[in-house]
């Protein structure tokens, strides 16, 4: 074959493959779930967040209960959890089907330890917010302490217990609350980043005693 | 003689010219897959765009408290639980405090709306935009939020919800986006300068001007139109020139006319230099860059002193020369005569509020629009501080009213936004009888935010007690075009334990009745997207009822999600 030849042949290589992928986007939409193509129930569409888990619930990894309202959603934002094995340490497997995540049930027993300063309950619970965010590759969704400790108990994907339920600074509305009895404030600024404040010993927060730490953004890698 | 060499390729040059290959075809692709957006908008859009509209978005960052925005009146049906529930945060119908009754018309006139749905009040800092919604100029949608589907109560547990309620930035972005259910790429905004500013055909600078910086509401799919930012001060400039290139030009609007001193032979250089051509591909875009930063930095110095020319009659600066008409409005919104003032010195408009200054270089640029030549623009401004979880603003035991960060930061707003207002309406008069003259119904503003906070509060001290992130909020418009002196959408029960509020929480979060495009698709229309558009622009609209016609229509939820409210605007 001659240089001539093989440029043609190249040329005619490129405007085929050209005419390929213009046809393929241009060409018309017969499809009755019209716009993205993808089919109801897709396994490309992405498990809806688990809330309000039980017993009763399907475990992690089953198909949500409700995808046919998205027919679209085949981006959906709801990232997967880390892959991980729950027979050994630190997991701890329970009856009811949850899942205890130890090293940080026992890193939470020094919460509100009178020999340690208030700000290292904030970092305390900013590295157990880390250790969630590192499984679950975003923040508890929250807007409250009671939700925040909600997802940290089990209200999670993998039904795994970042904190113990008989924890001592657990009040009976099921917030975390800082050693003078006040709710410690989790302020979500992104799925990454979560702030946490303490009202200090005044127990009223917006006043000078307050403690409180910014925690950087997150960018877990 | 031509020849052909045999070149061997080794496993690392055959990887790296797969790559580059495979660069290619996604550049090609995604270059055809906006062709075919183009294609659609332009077969599909009748306008012609020879009239003028501008679209402003005031974004308030950092939530604002929409349930002191918008209350309950005394006769309200939600009035009994926002006073069982608002706790110190509640601001009482009478007494010491200043109350601002307002009455929605439509509501009015519907003989659906329950006994006293119509009565409303705006938070006491708001006395002038009580007047803009008296006159006719501003008209409040209630309830709106980021949504990925229709949501209620009793599927709140079982459908998809926006990822990551609750958290700022995330909120925000979908708000922006209004594509909550995808990672982000583009803002709908964005997504209509794509569509529309190929039809501005002598187009001087990008139809999307920001007066927040880079934002994500203008970033677009394709780059047609990219963001164009300009400060509370105008253009960019190149520094050290002094301002408006006083030290080194004789004449602002001649960029050549170097003054014979240093600084004058120092632009003349750095112009010589950027006038360069250069063969390295990065060396030449990089100069084009400034270049045309340098061209846009003149139309819109152009239009701003287009603006500026148009002059006040009564207002005199130190120099006994007359203030530019729209500074000066501003200046005496805000309580500031300017009479004495030095008009040249930028400075003297420091004491104006960050969002006015925003406010007031938008409505100069629409005044200069004929400079700018574009048929549509996009403009974006925003305001923040309004995340109050402490210092709100409320009621003490004893009756006292302390003042707190909602109460200035809703004096700012009304402030910026009647002189925003006064300006155009000023603006159309002064205009009447000019050829392309601007009208009142050329512009409308719209206002965003990342979500409503909680009704009830976070403390019982009146001074820092705050509230917390929620969901569905209270947002407003205003223009010629828009139905004024009415509340779309529909305004909760303000129960936190009913059927508005997020299951699970006591809080009070109302569950929106109405999604961001659904408030959003009107102003698209109004710009003249056409409806095949529509859809592009906002690929999740519909999932939910077509905010267009849409009627009150409140017996039930499953009735207000079929009927959102949302016919707000006029001529669409």
């Amino acid at each position: 074959m001659t240089a001539k030849t093989w440029k043609i042949a190249s040329a005619a290589l490129l405007a085929g493959a050209l005419l390929v992928i213009a046809f393929l986007i241009f060409k018309p939409d017969h499809s009755p779930n019209k716009g993205t193509g993808i089919p109801i129930n897709s396994e490309l569409t992405q498990p809806l967040e688990n809330r309000n888990i039980t017993s009763s619930d399907p475990l992690p990894g089953d198909k949500p209960k409700s995808t046919e309202q998205l027919p679209e959603n085949q981006l959906a934002l709801f990232p997967e959890p880390l892959p991980l094995d729950f027979s050994s340490a630190p997991f701890e497997r329970q009856v009811s089907g949850t899942i205890y995540k130890r090293d940080v049930i026992t890193m939470l027993q020094d919460l509100n330890n009178p020999e340690q300063e208030t700000v290292s309950d904030l970092q305390l619970l900013e590295e157990v917010i880390f250790a969630y965010r590192y499984i679950f590759k975003q923040n508890p969704v929250a807007g409250e302490n009671r939700e925040v400790i909600e997802a940290l108990s089990g209200k999670n994907p993998y039904r795994l217990v970042f904190i113990s339920p008989s924890h001592p600074a657990l009040n009976e509305g099921g917030e975390l609350v800082d050693r003078w009895g006040s709710p410690f404030r989790f302020h979500p600024v992104s799925g990454s980043q979560m702030e946490f404040s303490s009202a200090g010993p005044d127990a009223v927060f917006g006043t000078p005693d307050d403690i409180a730490l910014e925690q950087s953004a997150g960018n877990d890698g | 003689m031509n020849s052909r060499k045999k070149i061997s390729l080794n496993r690392r040059s055959f990887m790296a010219r797969s790559a580059c290959s495979a660069m290619g075809l996604t550049g090609v692709v995604s270059t055809l897959a906006h062709m075919k957006l183009m294609q659609g908008a332009l077969a599909n859009t009748s306008s012609s765009l020879n009239d003028y509209k501008a679209l402003v978005v005031l974004f308030l960052f950092g939530a604002k408290d929409a349930n002191n925005f918008l209350m309950p009146g005394l006769l309200h049906p939600s009035r009994a639980n926002y006073d069982a529930h608002r706790g110190v945060l509640a601001l009482p119908t009478a007494g010491t405090n200043p109350t601002h009754p307002i009455v929605a018309s439509n509501l009015a006139a519907d003989p659906s709306a329950p006994v006293g749905a119509e009565y409303f009040e705006l938070h006491p800092s708001l006395p002038d935009v009580k007047n803009l919604f008296d006159s006719g100029d501003l008209s409040i949608a209630a309830n709106v939020g980021t949504l990925a589907v229709p949501t209620k109560a009793s599927t709140y547990n079982s459908v998809a919800l926006p990822p990551q309620l609750f958290s700022h930035s995330d909120q925000q972005n979908q708000w922006q986006s209004s594509l909550p259910d995808r990672p982000f790429q583009s803002g709908w905004c964005g997504r209509i300068a794509d569509i529309l500013h190929p039809q501005n055909i002598d187009s001087a600078i990008s139809m999307s001007v920001s007066l927040s910086g880079i934002n994500d509401i203008q970033a677009g799919l394709t780059q047609v139109s990219p963001q164009y930012s300009v400060t509370n001060a105008g253009a960019v400039t190149l520094g050290g020139y002094g301002n408006k290139y006083s030290s080194a030009l004789t004449n602002s609007q001649d960029k050549h006319s170097y003054k014979s001193n240093a600084s004058g032979r120092r632009l003349k250089a750095f112009q010589d230099i950027m006038d360069y051509t250069h063969d390295h591909l990065f060396e030449e875009g990089y100069n084009n860059v400034v270049r045309q930063a340098r061209e846009n930095e003149g139309y819109v110095g152009e239009a701003l002193e287009e603006a500026d020319s148009w002059l006040h009659p009564v207002a005199l600066d130190s120099r006994g020369r007359p203030w530019p008409f729209m500074t000066a409005t501003f200046l005496y919104q805000h309580g500031i005569d300017p009479s004495g003032l030095n008009s040249t010195n930028i400075s003297a408009l420091s004491a104006l509020p960050g969002l006015s200054r925003q406010l007031l270089k938008i409505a100069q640029l629409i005044a200069g629009r004929r400079c700018l030549e574009n048929k549509r623009q996009l403009f974006f401004c925003s305001y923040g501080g309004h995340d109050t979880h402490q210092d709100q603003g409320g009621y003490s035991g004893n009756g006292g009213y302390v003042p707190g960060d909602l109460d200035a930061n809703m004096s700012v707003l009304n402030d910026a936004l009647k002189a925003f207002n006064d300006c155009l309406h000023a603006l159309e008069t002064f205009e009447n009888g000019q050829n392309d003259a601007f009208s009142y119904n050329d512009f409308l503003l719209a206002s965003h935010s990342d979500f409503n906070r909680t009704l009830t509060p976070n403390g019982n001290l009146a001074g820092p007690s705050g509230s917390d992130h929620a969901w569905g909020t209270h947002v407003f418009t205003m223009g010629g075009n828009v139905r004024g002196g009415n509340v779309f959408g529909y305004y909760p029960d303000l129960d936190p334990a009913g059927v508005w509020s997020t299951p699970g929480s006591s809080r009070g979060r109302w569950i929106p009745t109405c999604s961001v495009e659904q408030f959003t698709a009107p102003l698209a229309k109004w710009l003249d997207v056409g409806d095949a558009e529509l859809a592009a622009i906002f690929p999740n609209l519909d999932r939910f009822s077509s905010p267009f016609g849409s009627t009150y229509s409140p017996s039930g939820y499953d009735s207000m999600l079929a009927n959102p409210n949302m016919d707000y605007l006029e001529g669409i």
